[in-house]
């Protein structure tokens, strides 16, 4: 554990952990638009409010009793800025590797670099993957990682997600929290509560 | 010889190196990195010759233009911004600045530092990102940022902190980060107060250290022998270093208004791209873009970066496009200088932005996105609905031009066996312009065929 006061505030004699859900992908790009789909999902449950609040790229960090929630739009390169050494990550991101649309693949991104050609979506040459690579050459990972990569079928500007897509971002939601509250990251009763009214 | 995929001819395999005049050989790369978008660059080498260099661009018409038609014009700015990721104040400024031309609107004094602090917020963050994690790989012998990173750590962390300073600046002044939403016809929806900019003091400071530290350390890169004169074109200013505002002059002798535009430059389809090809009317292809900036504005440059860019061991011209590394250095330690002095000087303008009754009417823009000029035009009908609109991004200016210095550069390099030495060289001189191929285009698929 990190010293008191050396990352985020400490609510009481245990340290906080932090837990934080990332949702990367474009709300235009037909399947990308996952990983802020399920951002959505999550804020509306633990009642964070509107997505797009003026501080972050697309999304707001919504911070709930140590629970962040954030969409991000782009900037994949300076992911290693969204956290802090010790936070909890769960990051959910579309993923294109001729598997089943809808199948949701799960890395742990600390137990070895991630297969950069499965989350090939972006448009931008520098990927999600090389934005946990970067921050892993330079010290700059979180306490935990985990990533949530949902199988898309189409990703062409301005497409709908697929239904197949669609039908997983409860349970993805559902994924998502259980990280981090199964690892005691998100120890707010409102997430407890939002993970265990969920569909599964 | 197959056409466009460069498939083998039987008997060879896809990829492998044969080279020499009177064989065949075929190059076939599936991912052009580094850049942004997606596109291609089709190459085909027969014998000594060069027979064809096309940049080509994949994506569909982007139909912006189309889709502004009918709106007001009051959602141009936010509507273009989404054009691009890495330069929406470029888009939201030419915009902006073109709905208020047609509507004959003025601004406030102090809403002109505002967009250009903005400005500056948007050099630092496209430069840093592209000198420092997508182009120096390439002087370095790396195949990206991520590895460049493990042997570079303190330069790629500053980098990232010089990015960091930037984006923080255009949150300050724009909402934040990555598209804008504070821009607006007038001015802003806020203004900043002074203690809000106060804050990025520190780390502007920092960040022109950074700069001028990184452009020590670049000069010292493996800059590969290469000259491409061509004709450069730029705003100027009469005062400053030109980002908002300014005349369109050139190397060649072009000093028009932004307004005549159109008749000094056109724009031609061509079968490979989607992105039109640019070029000076009665002239021919141009570059815009830092090189051309910085060439027809180096006296408008601080006595510091005209210091470190000597220091650099650059002329006032530099017509080596690998060089355009150290010029975006010299621009990204202006920005921060230049975003320091407005600081100095900034108080909140009286009201964030000027109101005027709508009419019918041509506006015209023109301001220096990152990598070049972008001209905005817009027709406004009485109600202030767009019926017409042109963007003009730069990246579909320099396209001809990128494929006239790579041929340039593979005439010069044909003698050059190692078909993956050939396929970066390609690679790292289309990154020399920074395309932002999203913009006018979208990337990535590099094909070198070569037929006896």
């Amino acid at each position: 554990m990190t010293p008191p006061g050396a990352h985020g505030a400490h609510a009481g004699p245990v340290p906080r952990a932090r837990g934080l859900v990332l949702g990367v992908g474009n709300r235009l790009g037909g399947d990308d638009a996952v990983g802020p789909l399920v951002c959505d999902r999550l804020r509306a449950r633990l009642g964070l409010g509107p997505t797009d609040a003026p501080d972050a790229p697309d999304g707001g960090p919504g911070d709930r009793r140590g629970l962040r929630v954030e969409a991000l739009a782009g900037a994949p390169i300076e992911l290693s800025a969204r956290w802090g050494p010790d936070d909890a990550v769960v990051l959910v991101d579309a993923a294109r590797s001729g598997a089943a649309p809808g199948h949701v693949h799960r890395f742990d991104a600390l137990a070895g670099p991630l297969p950069a050609d499965v989350l090939a979506v972006s448009t931008h040459a520098l990927g999600v993957a090389a934005g946990i690579e970067l921050g892993r050459a330079l010290d700059r990972l979180p306490r935990r990682l985990v990533v949530l990569a949902v199988e898309g079928a189409r990703f062409e500007p301005g497409a709908a997600p697929t239904p197949a897509v669609l039908a997983v971002v409860d349970r993805v939601a559902d994924l998502a929290l259980r990280e981090l509250l199964d690892a005691g990251d998100a120890g707010a009763p409102d997430a407890q509560e939002a993970g265990c009214t969920s569909t599964g | 010889m197959s056409e466009p995929n460069g498939e083998a001819p039987a008997g060879l395999p896809s990829g492998g190196a044969v080279g020499a005049a009177g064989r065949v050989r075929t190059i076939h790369v599936e991912a052009l990195a580094r850049v942004e978008g997606e596109g291609a660059l089709h190459v085909r080498l027969e014998g000594d010759q060069v027979a064809a260099v096309r940049l080509e661009i994949f994506e569909p018409p982007r139909f912006f233009e189309a889709f502004l038609r009918g709106r007001s014009c009051h959602e141009a700015p936010d509507v273009t911004a989404r054009i691009c990721g890495i330069c929406p104040v470029a888009y939201q400024m030419s915009a902006v600045h073109a709905v208020e031309d047609a509507l004959g609107l003025a601004v406030d004094p102090a809403v002109r530092v505002l967009r250009r602090l903005l400005y500056c917020g948007e050099w630092i963050e496209s430069h840093a990102l592209h000198v420092f994690l997508l182009h120096a790989p390439d002087f370095l012998g790396y195949p990206d940022a991520v590895a460049m990173a493990r042997d570079h750590k303190p330069i790629v962390e500053r980098a990232l902190a010089m990015k960091k300073a930037g984006n923080d600046l255009v949150a300050a002044v724009g909402g934040r980060a990555v598209h804008p939403i504070n821009v607006r016809t007038g001015g802003f929806w806020r203004a900043p107060t002074r203690a809000e900019l106060e804050r990025l003091r520190e780390p502007l400071r920092r960040g022109l250290e950074g700069a001028l530290d990184g452009l020590r350390w670049a000069k010292g890169l493996p800059f590969p022998e290469h000259d491409f004169p061509c004709e450069y074109v730029s705003l100027r200013h009469p005062t400053e270093y030109p980002m908002n505002e300014g005349r369109l002059v050139s190397t060649a002798g072009l000093d028009v208004a932004v307004a005549d535009f159109d008749a000094s430059f056109e724009e031609v389809q061509v079968p490979h791209s989607t992105a039109l090809h640019a070029r000076r009317k009665g002239g021919g292809r141009y570059v815009t873009g830092p090189l051309a900036r910085y060439a027809l504005n180096f006296d408008r440059l601080t006595p510091v970066c005209q210091e470190a860019a000597r220091d650099a061991g650059l002329g006032q011209v530099v017509t080596n496009p690998f060089k355009s590394l150290l010029v975006r250095l010299v621009e990204v330690a202006y920005a921060f200088e230049e975003a320091l002095r407005l600081l100095d000087g900034y108080a909140p303008p009286a009201r964030p932005y000027a109101e005027g009754p709508l009419r019918a009417g041509v506006g015209h823009a023109c301001t220096e996105a990152p990598r070049g000029s972008l001209y905005h035009r817009y027709e406004l009908a009485e109600d202030g609905t767009i019926v017409t609109a042109r963007i003009v991004p730069p990246t579909a200016q320099n396209q001809a031009s990128i494929e006239d210095d790579l041929r340039a550069l593979l005439v010069r390099r044909l003698p050059q066996d190692d078909t993956d030495a050939l396929r970066h060289e390609c690679e790292q001189a289309i990154r020399n312009y920074d395309p932002c191929i999203s913009c006018s285009t979208h990337f990535l698929k590099l094909h070198i065929e070569r037929s006896p």
